[in-house]
């Protein structure tokens, strides 16, 4: 190995310690029994690892629900996303027309737009159509502030499609819209994989709009849920780490499984929205 | 079918398609926006909704004349220039070990991912254990190898606290920066290092001289979304300490949260938002001049 070599083993293993060792403190404490876990000093290692945090989460609130409820509104917001940020997509990717220059501007200003603007005219609007606490209250708010990036990376993917296919299409007697759903749909999975995580994560993490339009545990998703854990008199620290962990273990799962497109996917979507 | 009439159809498709899109955007976004704006300019209480007299600008009046306001400015842009330089160096440097990992490249990415992934709420817990100042982990280190000699009580002062809020930032985010800048380096051609190397360049100046330059356009990318994130932070302070000691690390989308669901104050809280969302404005504004300005510079299309 040359000596550049070693240098750089060396910050990979830096760089790789650095972003994974402060969740692994995290999964070494929820294994902690009480007792362990107020310790002074910490230990390293729990000595009798114990699973009675994760029960405890489950026993002490309805955290079952929670998690349901995190999936039905990522779920539906991405369901929705793809939908509408795949028609814009195409529409700006392929399509000739004016006041497309002024699209392109307003989905960049949304993707600018800090939430905090507009949460309280949404809590007012949501209040008035009585949809505070509920699911919709969540997935409306979710799909408007992923749109711009489900619709960059969507349009760049169905930029890079060779138009031959399309107008082949076109040319056998294709309506423009039925080239679109039979034949740049089932080629555009890559982009509608890479859009949709991107999008899910993105609803499954949010907390502002959540903690805002949430007052009851009907819609209240699970990172909200998870910090409002601490009670008057105590913090239970080992069930807040056995909470993350179930909440972080399906995304990191994803992650693992669909890193090369998440890195693709926020490239695209930075560069386009730039 | 002539020219005219096919244009004229792919315009009336296009639209069609947009359609929901704009709609969504018109009906959630650009109508709200404005709805704050009205709301604003009267007062307005969330324990008497049904009065809400017109008070033009009092509510910004009062804003911009009490301290909690300036207090809060100052905090948000402490906190947005030291994370967004930190968060570009760690970076920097995360990019170059992903980019340099060669067969070990997907283990780097798969690790850089996990913070990026992690919902901020569960960051915010997981840090707020970290620095616990009894139970935590991070005063066992230091006092391990010897950087302060008693346990740092890190959120009970004004310093230490904001250093903890940078920290967990600066670990959420840096990633994501690294993941921007990989594209750039990705982009580069290996030759123009080795025709470098060969000329006799040292490593630090192929860095300055060829590296840098070239992941510039990504730099500023990376800045521009930081910055923007970085100044409507919300999640990582309400969390970890609640805007305290003090007042001592609220920042503007904390402060203006509280002044909607604490005081339930809704014009006040609204002319903050939308104090905030003008300030975004002009940032991403100045950013995207300065994009346009590398770009005719480097002549790259848009």
């Amino acid at each position: 190995m040359r000596p550049a070599g070693l240098g750089r083993a060396i910050a990979m293993i830096a760089a790789a310690v650095w972003c994974v060792a402060p969740f692994g403190w995290q999964l070494l404490t929820s294994l902690k029994p009480l007792g362990e876990l107020y310790q002074v000093p910490p230990t390293l290692w729990p000595f009798a690892p114990s699973t009675d945090a994760y029960t405890q989460v489950f026993r002490a609130r309805p955290f079952h629900r929670y998690l349901f409820n995190s999936v039905v509104v990522a779920g539906a917001t991405t369901a929705i996303v793809l939908l509408l940020g795949g028609l814009a997509g195409y529409a700006l990717a392929r399509l000739r027309f004016p006041g497309r220059r002024a699209i392109r501007w307003a989905i960049l200003m949304v993707a600018m737009f800090p939430p905090i603007g507009l949460v309280s005219p949404l809590f007012a609007l949501f209040d008035r159509l009585g949809l505070l606490d509920t699911y919709a209250a969540l997935i409306l708010p979710y799909t408007v502030f992923s749109l711009p990036l489900g619709t960059w990376i969507l349009a760049s993917y169905f930029a890079q499609l060779p138009r031959e296919i399309e107008e082949a299409a076109l040319v056998d007697g294709c309506s423009r819209a039925q080239a679109l759903w039979k034949i740049l749909l089932p080629l555009a999975g890559p982009g509608l994989a890479t859009a949709g995580i991107l999008v899910f994560i993105y609803a499954w993490n949010e907390f502002l709009f959540a903690l805002a339009f949430t007052s009851s545990d009907a819609a209240r998703t699970v990172p909200v849920a998870i910090a409002l854990f601490p009670g008057l008199h105590e913090f239970p620290w080992g069930e807040i780490a056995a909470a993350s962990i179930l909440v972080t273990a399906p995304v990191i799962l994803l992650v693992a499984i669909l890193q090369r497109r998440i890195v693709h996917g926020l490239t695209v979507g930075a560069v386009s929205g730039s | 079918m002539t020219f005219r009439a096919r244009q004229a159809r792919e315009a009336y498709l296009g639209w069609i398609l947009l359609a929901p899109a704009v709609s969504a955007i018109g009906a959630l976004v650009i109508w709200p926006a404005l709805h704050a704006v009205w709301l604003s300019l009267h007062a307005i209480w969330r324990q008497f909704p049904y009065s809400a007299p017109f008070v033009g600008l009092d509510n910004y009046i009062s804003a911009l004349s009490a301290w909690e306001f300036w207090s809060a400015a100052r905090n948000t842009f402490i906190f947005v220039v030291s994370s967004v330089t930190l968060e570009l160096v760690i970076g920097i440097g995360i990019a170059m070990a992903m980019h340099h990992a060669g067969n070990a490249r997907w283990a780097v990415r798969a690790a850089a991912l996990v913070p990026w992934a992690l919902p901020t709420a569960v960051a915010a817990l997981m840090w707020a254990w970290i620095v616990h100042d009894r139970y935590g982990i991070l005063n066992r280190l230091l006092i391990g190898v010897g950087l302060v000699d008693r346990s740092v009580v890190w959120l009970g002062g004004v310093e230490t606290a904001r250093a903890a809020i940078v920290l967990a930032d600066v670990w959420k985010t840096a990633p994501f920066v690294a993941v921007i800048i990989l594209g750039g380096l990705q982009a580069i051609d290996p030759a123009i290092y080795e025709a470098a190397a060969i000329d006799g360049a040292s490593a630090w100046r192929r860095f300055v001289a060829i590296t840098l330059p070239s992941v510039r356009p990504a730099i500023l990318v990376a800045v521009l979304f930081r910055t923007l994130d970085a100044f409507r932070i919300f999640d990582l302070v309400y969390i970890l300490t609640g805007g305290g000691p003090g007042g001592g690390t609220e920042t503007l989308s904390v402060l203006t949260y509280q002044t909607l669901f604490r005081d339930l104050d809704f014009g006040m809280g609204s002319a903050l938002a939308v104090i905030v969302f003008l300030t975004s404005l002009v940032i991403s504004g100045i950013y995207l001049r300065l994009f346009e300005g590398a770009q005719r510079e480097e002549d790259l299309p848009s």
